[in-house]
């Protein structure tokens, strides 16, 4: 057996393994010819073909020619969960192709390296609540993120640090986080409300720019730190996205001459912060305007569930199939003769009939004219 | 720069969508030897249409009947043209399906024309030597008698133009040494 054909088998074993699949399984997903083709290559019983490498390769979410590379070419990309799911290496995989191929995206089209976060420079285990909120607001304010952070936080992400965000829908696991040569990227799960992505954006940037410390954590396999780790996340999230100032100003404005405040109102502030209800409450409390008895009291109230759930109607957004920004990339490597057209439609995940259908869903119709140059002076 | 005579015709996906749709495509088999990369005839999801494969693209049920001819390059040899590609055109990004096609040209350059309506696919084939493998699918048609409107990427002049910058980019690269 050559050389090269044992790099091929040993990649194809590793990755399978980490997708969690047998090797009948595998053939099946990739639409091979025989069930028993896998079990096969990886006996060294016959060799691949193009095709089916082509195949196999799309299954476990790696570059054809990654599949002739040493192991230690193409470690796996580290990846940090909320929850994560079951099959989170196959998610994960997925995911980090997705990244790559943003980044490719930007490098046809001449976009500089991503800009970096402010890596946290003192020792994340030291991190109390009160720091954990000093940073917040730090960052909220680097970021220049307004009195409704949500409102701006994805688009800031996306525009000011190219961080790769994907949505994928999951019957389980919230959020995932990743960073490596391409950038910054942030999984979602689709299935998620929008006030609860919001919070989980804010929890994941945490990771983001404290990811050495982070990852360090992971390693260490200490359930303690990794527990600290995302209650300090969610401290975090929580001080990004309803900054102390903004809903004491708002919550002032609107009490009565009692002291009260209405559901209604605590509702709509919530939409306005872009959190849940359950996210707001719980704020004031940390903020003592609220005792904590009183929040559960609120939160397992009817009248106040029933006026949430009635807000959330026509506030649902649907996250986008695939994110904006990287389409309107791809099309312009596409249109500037960088990327091939059939190229485009794998990236775009589509079939190559359907992609001027898939364009327009973006508000793209391809142009088909020649000469498309003009000269300045 | 283009072969006056069709070897085996050798055509990426998109081409085989713009005959299909300009209604050459069952002419075309008929009248010629038509080949496509084994990638190409194995990724059906080139091809479908609110998820059902029109009959007429179904390549492998194709190959099957005889009607077209697969040809497949080794896996090794792909990944040469990846890396030769990625060495000449680093801002460069085409389909394995295109790689391989290139990978089986420059394997039997007698035998094949490809055949592509695509600037990046054409402009690599001209950058690793093989623009005289190259001719328009308008052309291919025109030769064995069918005369179809077309888009203009299919057309003399377009591949005239890709084949033109891609050997530039072949000499700059060839100076470089």
């Amino acid at each position: 057996m050559s050389n090269n054909n044992k790099i091929i088998i040993d990649r194809l074993r590793t990755l399978r393994t980490r997708a969690g699949l047998t090797q009948r399984e595998l053939a099946r997903h990739a639409g091979l010819a025989s069930e028993q083709s896998v079990e096969k290559i990886e006996e060294g019983t016959r060799s691949i073909k193009a095709a089916e490498l082509y195949l196999l390769a799309k299954v476990l979410h790696v570059e054809m020619a990654s599949f002739m590379k040493d192991a230690d070419e193409v470690a796996p990309i580290k990846v940090f969960w909320r929850q994560p799911p079951a099959q989170a290496e196959a998610i994960e995989d997925e995911f980090v192709m997705k990244c790559k191929n943003y980044r490719r995206v930007e490098e046809l089209c001449a976009i500089a390296s991503p800009k970096t976060f402010p890596e946290y420079g003192d020792c994340l285990m030291d991190m109390n609540w009160s720091k954990a909120g000093e940073y917040a607001n730090s960052i909220r304010k680097l970021f220049d993120l307004g009195k409704w952070p949500a409102q701006s936080l994805v688009k800031t992400l996306e525009d000011d640090f190219s961080v790769k965000i994907f949505y994928k829908d999951m019957e389980e696991g919230s959020a995932a986080s990743t960073q490596s040569d391409f950038g910054y990227g942030i999984l979602m799960n689709s299935k998620e409300a929008p006030w609860r992505r919001n919070f989980n954006f804010a929890h994941e940037l945490f990771h983001l720019v404290t990811w050495k410390q982070t990852v360090e954590a992971i390693d260490d396999k200490s359930e303690d730190s990794r527990e600290h780790i995302e209650k300090l996340a969610n401290v975090f999230a929580s001080n990004l996205l309803i900054p102390a100032e903004y809903l004491l100003e708002e919550i002032t404005s609107r009490l009565d001459k009692n002291g009260k405040i209405t559901y209604l109102d605590l509702v709509n502030l919530a939409r306005n912060f872009g959190v849940s209800s359950e996210a707001l409450i719980w704020r004031l409390v940390n903020l003592k305007r609220l005792t904590q008895e009183k929040a559960k009291e609120l939160l397992h109230n009817e009248s106040f569930r029933s006026m949430d759930r009635e807000s959330m109607c026509g506030r649902w957004i649907d996250a986008p199939p695939l994110p904006e920004r990287y389409v309107l990339l791809a099309y312009e490597a596409y249109q500037k003769g960088f990327m091939s057209r059939m190229m485009l439609a794998d990236y775009l995940e589509c079939s190559l009939m359907e992609l001027d259908s898939k364009l327009k869903l973006f508000g793209i119709t391809d142009c088909d004219e020649f000469d498309t140059e003009v000269t300045i002076a | 720069m283009t072969n006056s005579t069709p070897k085996s015709l050798l055509l990426d996906a998109d081409a085989i969508i713009e005959c299909y749709t300009v209604s050459a495509w069952d002419s075309l088999l008929q009248k010629a030897k038509v080949c496509a990369s084994s990638i190409v005839v194995h990724n059906e999801a080139f091809f479908y249409v609110n998820g059902r494969l029109p009959r007429a693209i179904d390549l492998p049920q194709l190959v099957e009947q005889a009607k077209l001819h697969e040809v497949s390059a080794d896996p090794i040899d792909i990944g040469r043209i990846d890396k030769e590609l990625k060495r000449i055109l680093p801002l460069k990004e085409i389909h394995e399906g295109e790689k391989e096609a290139i990978a089986i040209v420059a394997a039997n350059p007698d035998r094949y024309s490809f055949i592509s309506g695509d600037k990046a696919a054409v402009e690599a084939l001209a950058a690793l030597g093989y623009s005289e493998n190259a001719i328009s699918l308008a052309r291919a048609l025109k030769l064995i008698g069918i005369d179809k409107e077309m888009r203009h990427q299919f057309k003399d002049r377009y591949l005239n133009r890709y084949l033109e910058s891609g050997s530039a980019i072949r000499i700059q690269s060839l100076s470089r040494r």
